[in-house]
């Protein structure tokens, strides 16, 4: 019996331990010989494990010592049960499609794009606006090289991220679920990962700016969700070639790891 | 057989238990194993730049710039990248090839250099790759279109922990869903890596990497087609009546009477520009006309010579550009067949006709193709290929000989513009 109670105690102190952690696949922390995947601390919850059913799923958490992110100049950490050991990217375009129908020489044009960005495990992101001004085939809409003001009757393209007032539209970069756990910025400087930061010009309400190539958002560090709306402003003169113009932004989110 | 006393193997059994059951506890909760890869590391500061992230952007079109820090040193002759859509993680048997990607077909493109990248992509210097690396695509996805790329090098390229590593892949396909998909970056010490997912070999350093594609926002517009076009005296809306001699309104054989007072604005946002047509007759009295000046020699326009030269003609030239450029003005029409100019000659305000009117010498040429301007379209005037706003003036001149019969000489003249869209 005693001989029984032995093992028992061999096998409770010693194999459950090694199989709460066989799960996991990834690493994180390494040295010569070994790797470290995700580090159990205190008491309650799991790394791996979740109660699930048919249509419900759940991971488990239970008086957690300590959560959040710490981080040096290198590395970082992720504290608590509930997370992942894969980088990870959300990065969603809503898809608009806005027709300004015919231009006038006396009043701006507007329209508004939004996109959300989310990363995990990051030195942060950058997201890039890359994409020519409106054209066609045989003209481009000029584009404001630097901030300026909306001003009917001289052909302008720009856009800012920001909430303005002249025109009235737009809005400011909201962090989801709040800025204690998201980053994103859109201010002129704002530093990304690896030195990068936000282009100038696109953070300041009712100035518009346009250049391809531009640092549009940033965070240098992993991020909840940001959500930005884009204001876009067109104006035209009587001299503005006729046809249609097209403008297709292809947003590029950036992501260091 | 040795004898231990009961006590002495009782405490022997359970220190050996206990040693056993510690030690795989501490194992176990600091999930702390063994790897198959001797040194390896997590690259750091690693990343993929898409030139796109356009889920819809043009096959093989594509460049990704993947750069990262390496982690330990060592001589690195290969590289893997693979391409999943499921995760990042190395070591996962599963890499699901995300729809419709291509490392850039079984012989991808690439660009390596350490310095002086110049136009081969400067954004490379300074990196540690340099020259001498080949790439090929594996993991057949269909068709031509392979998940992973492979570069390799046999001589390799000796890394710190500190080397940067960037290349360029030059011919991708993006996915083409948009959202989320992965790279598993990892690099060895021999050019034969023995990489597949879940079996990867004797790698050296590895690091995941998130990509997105990404959907466009599109905004359309259109600039409806203008043309603002004014002939007039002093200001638009006054009609140009012109009467044309000296103080008594009468043609002079001693020199021609100049009049400059006929304006056309021309403003137009037409494509390729816009043309201004003459269309009219040269001065006529009932049955008698005053000869046209016609195009002059070689087309420069009719050269005015002396006094008692019997003609009627015009030139025209532009006095303001607010956008665009100045239109050009038909060669016979230019003022300038006898090195003169008419923007050098004078209005007539009365009293006695003389030459200096003519801006000379040397006296600026009039024209007037009474052929053409007698057609349906009439004669082009001048002409501008873009879009533009001008001012400009028309100068009109006629003289007379000693045989042109008397008489009241009248003509309408048209200016018509038309732009092209």
């Amino acid at each position: 019996m005693q001989k029984w109670r032995k093992i028992v105690f061999t096998v409770v102190v010693g194999v459950l331990p090694l199989a709460s952690v066989g799960l996991v696949r990834a690493t994180t922390y390494t040295s010569t010989h070994y790797q470290v995947n995700q580090i159990l601390f205190g008491s309650g919850g799991s790394t791996g494990s979740t109660f699930h059913s048919t249509n419900y799923n759940s991971q488990v958490s239970i008086g957690e010592v300590g959560v959040g992110n710490t981080k040096g100049n290198i590395y970082q950490a992720y504290s608590g049960y509930n997370t992942n050991d894969a980088p990870y990217l959300q990065f969603i375009v809503n898809s608009s499609s806005t027709n300004l129908g015919y231009l006038s020489s006396s009043s701006v044009a507007t329209a508004t794009g939004t996109f959300s960005i989310r990363d995990y495990l990051s030195q942060g992101y950058i997201v890039e606006t890359d994409s020519p001004p409106p054209a066609n085939a045989f003209h481009t809409i000029t584009a404001l090289s630097t901030a300026s003001l909306s001003a009917p009757g001289t052909e302008q393209f720009g856009m800012n991220l920001v909430a303005n007032t002249s025109p009235s539209i737009g809005a400011a970069p909201v962090q989801n679920p709040s800025s204690v756990f998201s980053f994103g910025s859109v201010t002129s400087g704002a530093p990304g990962p690896n030195g990068t930061s936000v282009a100038a010009g696109y953070s300041t309400a009712n100035y518009f700016k346009y250049n391809s190539g531009d640092i549009i958002a940033a965070s240098n560090q992993s991020s909840g969700e940001t959500d930005y709306t884009i204001s876009y402003i067109t104006n035209i003169s009587s001299s503005t070639a006729a046809g249609a113009y097209t403008f297709n932004q292809v947003l590029i989110a950036l992501p260091t790891y | 057989m040795r004898y231990y006393p009961r006590t002495f193997r009782r405490l022997f059994y359970k220190g050996s238990l206990l040693s056993v059951a510690t030690i795989v506890a501490v194992f176990g909760l600091l999930g702390i194993r063994p790897v198959n890869q001797v040194q390896a590391a997590q690259i750091t500061t690693r990343s993929i730049l898409m030139s796109t992230s356009n889920p819809a952007a043009t096959a093989n079109s594509v460049t990704y710039q993947v750069r990262f820090t390496a982690a330990s040193s060592y001589t690195v002759k290969a590289i893997v990248v693979d391409f999943c859509s499921n995760d990042p993680i190395i070591g996962d048997a599963t890499c699901t090839a995300p729809t419709g990607f291509d490392v850039g077909t079984s012989t991808p493109t690439i660009i390596t250099c350490s310095s002086a990248c110049g136009t081969n992509d400067a954004t490379l210097s300074p990196t540690v790759l340099g020259s001498g690396w080949t790439a090929a695509g594996t993991n057949l996805i269909t068709g031509s279109a392979y998940r992973t790329i492979t570069l390799t090098n046999s001589t390799g390229v000796a890394v710190t922990s500190s080397s940067v590593i960037a290349f360029d892949m030059t011919n991708v396909s993006n996915p083409t869903t948009v959202g989320t998909f992965y790279a598993r970056v990892l690099t060895y010490t021999t050019t034969t890596t023995g990489y597949s997912p879940g079996s990867e070999g004797a790698y050296s350093d590895y690091g995941g990497i998130a990509l997105s594609t990404a959907a466009l926002i599109t905004i359309t517009s259109k600039v409806q087609e203008q043309l603002t076009f004014c002939v007039y005296t002093g200001s638009c809306g006054t009609a140009a009546n012109i009467l044309l001699g000296d103080t008594n309104d009468i043609l002079s054989t001693s020199a021609p009477a100049v009049n400059k007072a006929v304006n056309y604005s021309l403003s137009t946002n037409a494509v390729h520009g816009a043309a201004v047509y003459l269309k009219g007759n040269t001065l006529t009295s009932g049955g008698n006309t005053v000869p046209a000046a016609g195009t002059g020699i070689s087309n420069a326009g009719f050269i005015y010579n002396t006094s008692g030269t019997d003609f009627f003609g015009l030139c025209s030239y532009n006095t303001s550009v607010a956008f665009g450029s100045a239109p050009t003005v038909t060669n016979y029409y230019a003022g300038t067949g006898n090195s003169g100019t008419c923007s050098g000659t004078t209005q007539d305000t009365g009293g006695t006709l003389n030459l200096t009117s003519l801006g000379g010498p040397p006296y600026a040429t009039f024209g007037f193709n009474a052929t053409n301007t007698a057609t349906t379209y009439g004669d082009q005037l001048s002409n501008i290929t873009a879009p533009g706003t001008s001012v400009n003036i028309v100068v009109l001149a006629a003289g007379v000989n000693a045989t042109q019969a008397d008489g009241i000489y009248t003509t309408t003249l048209q200016l018509i513009a038309i732009g092209t869209y």
